[in-house]
C-alpha cells in the first residue's frame, strides 16, 4: 500500500515537473514573439521594397534615422519603467532640451557644450519629475501629462524668444560631419551598451526590478523606492539628451513638431518590444530597440503600400492592443485592471 | 447644541465657496493690477457659460473613469471623433447645433461602448485601451475628414450663437448635472460604482457585476465627451484634425477643476463639486483671456505654464494636506510646546 502511494507521489510530481516544463516553454516562446515579429517585418519590408524597386540602401538609413531617436528614448525609459513607474512627458522633455541645446551651441559654437546641454537638460526636467512625483506624492499618470503640457508650452514660449519666425535654427556646417548613418549606429550602440551594463550587471539594474515587480517587498528588503526613482528618471533623461541631440544633427532646424511623435511612439515600440507595461523582473533592456525596429520597419512596410500616415496609425493602433493582449495570455486576473 | 449647528453650516458653506470666491478674488486683483477689469460687460458673460458648459462635460466624462482609478487616454479623441461626425452629419443634413449635439452624444456613447467593450473583453489595463483607441480614433477621423481636411460650418452661424446662448448653455448644464446626480448616487447603478471604486475586490465577492458597470460608466462618459466635442467645435466654429496622440492634451483643462472638485466634495455632493470646480476654474480663464487682451506678452502658452503651476501647487496640498496644515498651523511645535508644560507643572 505504501509502494503504491509513493509510486502516484512520483507520477504527479513527473506531471507537475511536465506541467511546470511546457510552461517553461511556452513562457520562452512567448518572450522570442518580439524578435520574430521584428525579423518578420523587416523580412517583409525587404522583399516589398525590392518586389517595387526601392533603394534599399536608402531604406535603411531612413529605418536607422527613424529607430535612433524612438530607440534612445525608449531605451532610458526602460529604467523608469522597470521600477514600475511612468512618464508621458518624454517627448516633450525631448524638444525642450533639444532647443536650449541648440541654443547652447549657437552661442558657444561648440558641438561639446550643445551635448552636454542637452543632456543636463533632459535629465534636469526628468529629475524634477521624479522629485514631484515620489517627494510630493503626486498621481504619476496626472503629473506627466500635466509636465508635458508645461515642456511644450515653454517650449512654444521660447520658439518666439529666442528663435525667428518660431525657429530655432543650429547652423548646418556644425553638426553636418554628423549627419549619417554611422553616427547613429555609433549613439544608438553605446548607449544600448551602456545601459545594458547598468541593468544586467550592476546592482541598481537589479533593485529596479525587484521594486517594478513587488514594491512593498522591496521596501522590507532596504531599497530606498525614492532615491532609485530619482536615479531611475535620470539615467532615462540621459536617453532623452542623447535623442535631443541626435534630432539636431539630423533636423538643424527645430520647430514645435519636432519630434512631436516620440514621446508615445517610445510607449508602442517599448511594449511591441515585449516590454511589461507593469515592470519588474520581466523588463529587458533590449526590447526598446527591438520595438524601434519592429516600429520602423512597419513604418516603411506600409509606406510602400498605402500614402498617409494615418492608415498606418490605425495599424499600430491594432498591433498594439493586439501584442499586449498576446502577451498578457494567462496572466489576466478576475477583476478588471485598473 | 444650536451655535454647534450653525458653526457646522457656516464651514460647510465656506468650503463650498472658498475656492469659486478665491479664484475670483485673485482673478479681480490680477486684472486690476494688469489695468483691466474681469467681467467688462454682458458679453462676457456668453464667454463664460460656453467656457463653463465645455468644461463641465468634459469634467465629468473624465471623472466616471478617473475616479475609478481607470484613466482613459483616448478621451480627446472620443470628443473629436464624436465632434467631427456630428458636425458633418448635421451640416449636411440641416440639423442645426441641437441635432448636431445630439448625434455627437449618441456617437460618444457608441465609441465609449467599443472602448469599455474592448476593456471588459480583452482585460487589459485601461492605459492600454486608451492608447489603442486614441491611434485608432484619430486615424479614423482623418480618413472622415478625407486627410485631415478642417470641418468647418461655412457662413451658418447657428452653430456658434447656440454656444455663445446662456440660456441654452445653462440649460445644458442643468440637464448635465441632474443626469450625473440621479445616476451616479440615486440608482443601483450607482451604488455599484461607488462600492466598485472604494473597494474594488470585495464588492466583486459580494456579488456587484463589474464587468456591466464599466461598460455603463464608458458608455456615460462617452456621451458627455460626446457632447464637449459638439460644444468644442461649435465654439471655434470648426476644427482642423491633427493626429499623433495630439488629441491627448485635450484632458489637461479638465484636471484643474477636477482637483478643485476633490477639496470642494468634503463639503457637499460630488457632482456640485465637479460644478463649483469649473466654475473657479472658468474664472480663472476669463481673468487670463482679459489680461491677454492688455498685454500681449501674456500668451496662452503664458497661461497654460501659469495654470499647470497652480495645478501641481494644488495637487501638492491636495496629497500633503496633513503635512502641509501641520507646518502652516505649527502644530507639532505647539504640542511640542504643551507636552513639556504639562510634564513641568506635573
Amino acid at each position: 500500500m505504501p509502494v503504491k502511494t509513493k509510486s502516484s507521489e512520483v507520477l504527479a510530481s513527473d506531471a507537475s515537473l511536465e506541467a511546470r516544463r511546457k510552461a517553461l516553454f511556452v513562457q520562452r516562446i512567448v518572450s522570442m514573439i518580439p524578435l520574430f515579429a521584428c525579423i518578420l517585418l523587416g523580412g517583409m519590408y525587404i522583399i516589398s521594397a525590392l518586389a517595387n524597386g526601392y533603394d534599399l540602401r536608402i531604406g535603411f538609413e531612413v529605418i536607422i534615422s527613424n529607430a535612433t531617436l524612438v530607440g534612445l528614448v525608449a531605451t532610458g525609459a526602460t529604467y523608469i519603467f522597470a521600477s514600475g513607474s511612468f512618464d508621458l512627458s518624454l517627448g516633450s522633455n525631448m524638444l525642450l532640451s533639444a532647443i536650449i541645446g541648440g541654443a547652447v551651441g549657437i552661442q558657444t559654437g561648440s558641438i561639446w557644450a550643445m551635448v552636454l546641454a542637452c543632456i543636463a537638460v533632459a535629465v534636469t526636467l526628468s529629475v524634477l519629475n521624479a522629485l514631484l512625483a515620489s517627494f510630493f506624492n503626486l498621481p504619476v499618470f496626472i503629473m506627466t501629462i500635466v509636465m508635458m503640457n508645461v515642456y511644450g508650452s515653454i517650449s512654444t514660449l521660447l520658439f518666439t524668444t529666442l528663435g525667428t519666425n518660431a525657429k530655432i535654427s543650429v547652423p548646418f556646417a556644425m553638426v553636418t560631419a554628423l549627419n549619417n548613418t554611422w553616427f547613429r549606429i555609433a549613439l544608438i550602440v553605446a548607449f544600448e551598451l551602456f545601459c545594458c551594463f547598468i541593468f544586467y550587471l550592476l546592482k541598481i539594474g537589479r533593485k529596479q526590478k525587484f521594486l517594478g515587480g513587488n514594491p512593498f517587498c522591496a521596501r522590507l528588503s532596504g531599497i530606498k523606492p525614492k532615491t532609485l526613482t530619482v536615479i531611475s528618471f535620470a539615467l532615462a533623461g540621459i536617453g532623452i539628451g542623447l535623442a535631443s541631440f541626435a534630432m539636431i544633427v539630423e533636423t538643424p532646424t527645430l520647430s514645435a513638431s519636432s519630434g512631436s511623435s516620440v514621446g508615445m511612439n517610445m510607449l508602442i515600440a517599448l511594449v511591441f518590444g515585449g516590454m511589461n507595461m507593469n515592470g519588474g523582473p520581466g523588463s529587458r533592456m533590449y526590447s526598446a530597440l527591438l520595438g524601434a525596429f519592429s516600429m520602423a520597419f512597419l513604418d516603411s512596410f506600409m509606406n510602400i503600400f498605402v500614402t498617409g500616415s494615418w492608415y498606418l496609425q490605425i495599424v499600430k493602433g491594432v498591433l498594439f492592443v493586439v501584442v499586449v493582449f498576446l502577451f498578457t495570455i494567462g496572466k489576466r486576473s478576475r477583476l478588471l485592471q485598473r | 447644541m444650536r451655535h454647534n449647528t450653525v458653526m457646522r453650516y457656516l464651514k460647510k458653506a465656506g468650503g463650498i465657496a472658498v475656492i469659486p470666491l478665491l479664484c475670483l478674488v485673485a482673478m479681480m486683483i490680477a486684472c486690476a493690477a494688469s489695468g483691466t477689469v474681469l467681467f467688462p460687460d454682458m458679453n462676457i458673460w456668453q464667454i463664460f457659460f460656453r467656457g463653463l458648459t465645455y468644461v463641465l462635460l468634459l469634467s465629468f466624462g473624465v471623472s466616471i473613469n478617473l475616479h475609478t482609478g481607470r484613466f482613459d487616454f483616448s478621451t480627446g479623441a472620443v470628443m473629436l471623433i464624436s465632434g467631427v461626425i456630428g458636425a458633418k452629419i448635421a451640416y449636411a443634413s440641416g440639423l442645426g447645433p441641437i441635432g448636431m449635439l445630439i448625434i455627437s452624444i449618441i456617437f460618444g456613447a457608441v465609441f465609449g461602448a467599443i472602448s469599455g467593450g474592448l476593456y471588459i473583453s480583452l482585460r487589459l489595463p485601461p492605459m492600454v485601451i486608451g492608447l489603442g483607441m486614441t491611434l485608432v480614433l484619430e486615424g479614423v477621423v482623418a480618413l472622415i475628414t478625407d486627410g485631415l481636411k478642417p470641418v468647418k460650418f461655412g457662413t451658418d452661424a447657428s452653430y456658434y450663437k447656440f454656444v455663445t446662448n446662456p440660456l441654452a448653455m445653462s440649460i445644458i448644464i442643468v440637464i448635465s448635472l441632474a443626469i450625473m446626480i440621479v445616476v451616479f448616487h440615486y440608482t443601483k447603478f450607482g451604488y455599484d460604482y461607488r462600492a466598485l471604486q472604494n473597494g474594488q475586490k470585495i464588492s466583486v465577492n459580494v456579488g456587484v457585476k463589474e464587468n456591466k458597470n464599466a461598460l455603463i460608466c464608458y458608455i456615460i462618459s462617452g456621451a458627455f465627451l460626446g457632447g464637449a466635442g459638439a460644444l468644442s467645435l461649435c465654439s471655434t466654429n470648426g476644427v482642423t484634425p491633427t493626429i499623433n496622440f495630439t488629441t491627448i492634451g485635450t484632458m489637461f483643462s479638465c484636471f484643474l477643476p477636477l482637483f478643485f472638485s476633490g477639496f470642494i466634495s468634503k463639503f457637499c455632493n460630488k457632482q456640485v463639486a465637479i460644478l463649483l470646480g469649473c466654475v473657479g476654474y472658468e474664472i480663472i480663464q476669463i481673468g487670463f483671456g482679459q489680461i491677454s487682451f492688455v498685454n500681449a506678452a501674456f500668451t496662452a502658452d503664458v497661461y497654460k505654464v501659469i495654470e499647470a503651476v497652480i495645478l501641481v501647487a494644488f495637487l501638492i496640498y491636495l496629497n500633503n494636506e496633513n503635512k502641509i496644515i501641520e507646518i502652516v498651523t505649527l502644530k507639532k511645535w505647539l504640542s511640542g510646546k504643551n507636552a513639556d508644560k504639562t510634564a513641568s507643572d506635573s
